[in-house]
């Protein structure tokens, strides 16, 4: 995404904005400042990011969206805070606090940095000269946030990889799967949606793979989950393969980030030692009601011991207790992949596989229960009668 | 029976008719003239005001046929219409946003590999 140009980030087109609901507010009730023809006395007071503080921007007319802010992992960054909490002790969060504050807390997100501009870690400047967007661009706002990983992956930016069949045939963008319901959080009454003599409490998620799934699959593919679809390894391995076990193809993992604040700039920065392609199965970290598989496929998150010794030492003293290979969901969905091809290019295939010679060693007690041990056998050791080959009625789905 | 009964229908129409011309009539009085009104005598020459008095019906029906019933005349949306947007002015003038610009000090980019 080319930068924009420092009056290119600020210039309204008047013909589209004033005439849309949000043309019709007077500039200063959103954005304070006075009414002056200098520039500096106009300025005095800006609030140059007005729905930083939704309520009181967008509330009155969007009560039902700012209402569940707080459960939206966009606004609240809770995915962050599990996983440092999770891999911390209390004596050092302080520090962690302030390691956040300088080097995560940058990718919280406002209502304007999906509506009106781009996310300001990526430059900011309004992405249709400050008209809002009921629907977030896929480019200017999703991806300029998820572009090493997911962006890369769903547009075919590897080379030698095809983008994601939903992107290349289907031409779908990020909302049509990642609702604005989904995107906005959660409501944590159950019966604020369904009016029921119960009146469950549902804790807001803690992570992005906390809760139901949403997206699913399922939602669009449902004939997959009824087993009638004419696929006959969507029957052996719907409940204990994630779809993109067999549905995804190579994908990013990082190795070894560390932070720091620079002696020169004072500006933060960050550093990653190695990014690599590669897939690999792993054993489900996060087996739950909503994620019963026991296989997944697992990405290296860029964790490592050291990741934030510039704030102090031994930050993360509880480091094993999560995984660094973790639960993936990787954006690059084919129809038919190396391993759709036959039985055997998983059964007894350890390339395939998050073996213990691929996991550093030093983390390996933090990987105890996503490596691989036991690779699953040859199909013939199984069933002796069965062919390795697929047999497939006619595909129809979804 | 049947007789009896049709004259009785008939008796009791023509009294109900009878009372609707009574009822009628008592509406067709001579009509008082309003002060304001034209007052013609019938011993000299007629005099005729030239005063048409206002009314609000020939004015309302007047902005509805124009379709002005949809300008929002709230004291702030006049005032906003009637007072200078300066934000606006300079915000969609290209020229001016490149003149008022504050230089932006180059960015050296310090972190290395995949954010």
């Amino acid at each position: 995404m080319a930068p924009l140009e420092p009056w290119e980030k600020v210039l309204v087109n008047s013909e589209a904005f004033l005439s849309t609901v949000h043309g019709k507010i007077a500039c200063e009730t959103c954005h304070g400042g006075v009414q002056a023809k200098d520039k500096e006395t106009a300025h005095q007071g800006l609030i140059s990011r007005p729905s930083e503080d939704p309520q009181a921007v967008c509330g009155d007319c969007h009560p039902d969206v700012v209402a569940h802010k707080e459960t939206n992992l966009h606004v609240n960054l809770a995915g962050y805070w599990t996983v440092l909490d999770a891999r911390s002790a209390p004596s050092s969060h302080a520090a962690l606090e302030e390691m956040f504050g300088n080097h995560c807390n940058s990718c919280h997100t406002s209502c304007g940095d999906c509506h009106v501009s781009q996310p300001n870690p990526v430059g900011g400047g309004f992405v249709s000269g400050h008209v809002f967007n009921r629907e977030p661009s896929m480019t200017r706002n999703c991806t300029a946030c998820h572009g090493s990983r997911v962006g890369n992956e769903y547009m075919g930016k590897h080379e030698d990889l095809r983008a994601d069949v939903h992107f290349r045939q289907g031409r779908m963008k990020c909302v049509d799967c990642h609702t604005g319901e989904a995107m906005h959080g959660y409501p944590q009454n159950c019966d604020t949606c369904h009016t029921a003599p119960e009146n469950g409490q549902v804790p807001p998620p803690n992570h992005r793979y906390d809760g139901i799934q949403n997206p699913s699959c399922e939602t669009c593919h449902a004939r997959v989950t009824t087993g009638n679809d004419g696929i006959e390894m969507h029957n052996y391995h719907a409940g204990d393969l994630s779809c993109q076990v067999c549905h995804s193809i190579s994908y990013t993992s990082c190795d070894g980030c560390h932070v720091a604040i620079s002696e020169t700039t004072g500006n933060p920065y960050f550093s990653t030692e190695r990014s690599y392609m590669g897939f690999y199965i792993g054993r489900n970290p996060r087996e739950s009601y909503n994620r019963p598989y026991r296989y997944v496929p697992v990405r290296h998150v860029p964790v490592a011991p050291t990741s934030f010794q510039f704030y102090g030492e031994n930050l993360l003293s509880n480091f094993n207790t999560l995984p660094t290979w973790a639960y993936a969901t990787p954006h690059n969905i084919q129809r038919e992949t190396p391993q759709t091809e036959s039985c055997d290019a998983c059964h007894n295939n350890p390339d395939l596989f998050l073996t213990a010679d691929k996991v550093n060693p030093a983390e390996m007690e933090a990987n105890l229960n996503v490596i691989v041990f036991d690779i699953p056998p040859e199909i013939e050791a199984l069933l002796p009668s069965y062919t390795s080959t697929f047999t497939t009625t006619e595909a129809t789905t979804p | 029976m049947r007789k009896y009964f049709t004259n009785t229908l008939l008796l009791f129409t023509l009294s109900l008719a009878a009372m609707l011309l009574v009822g009628c009539g008592a509406t067709n009085k001579t009509p008082t003239h309003p002060a304001n009104e034209p007052q013609i005598s019938n011993d000299g020459p007629v005099t005729i005001s030239e005063n048409i008095p206002e009314t609000g019906l020939i004015d309302s029906q007047v902005v509805s046929d124009s379709g002005s019933q949809n300008i929002d005349e709230s004291p702030e949306a006049i005032s906003a219409s009637e007072q200078p947007n300066y934000c606006l002015d300079c915000h969609t003038d290209q020229k001016s946003l490149i003149d008022t610009a504050k230089p932006e000090e180059p960015v050296v980019e310090e972190s290395e590999g995949e954010g």
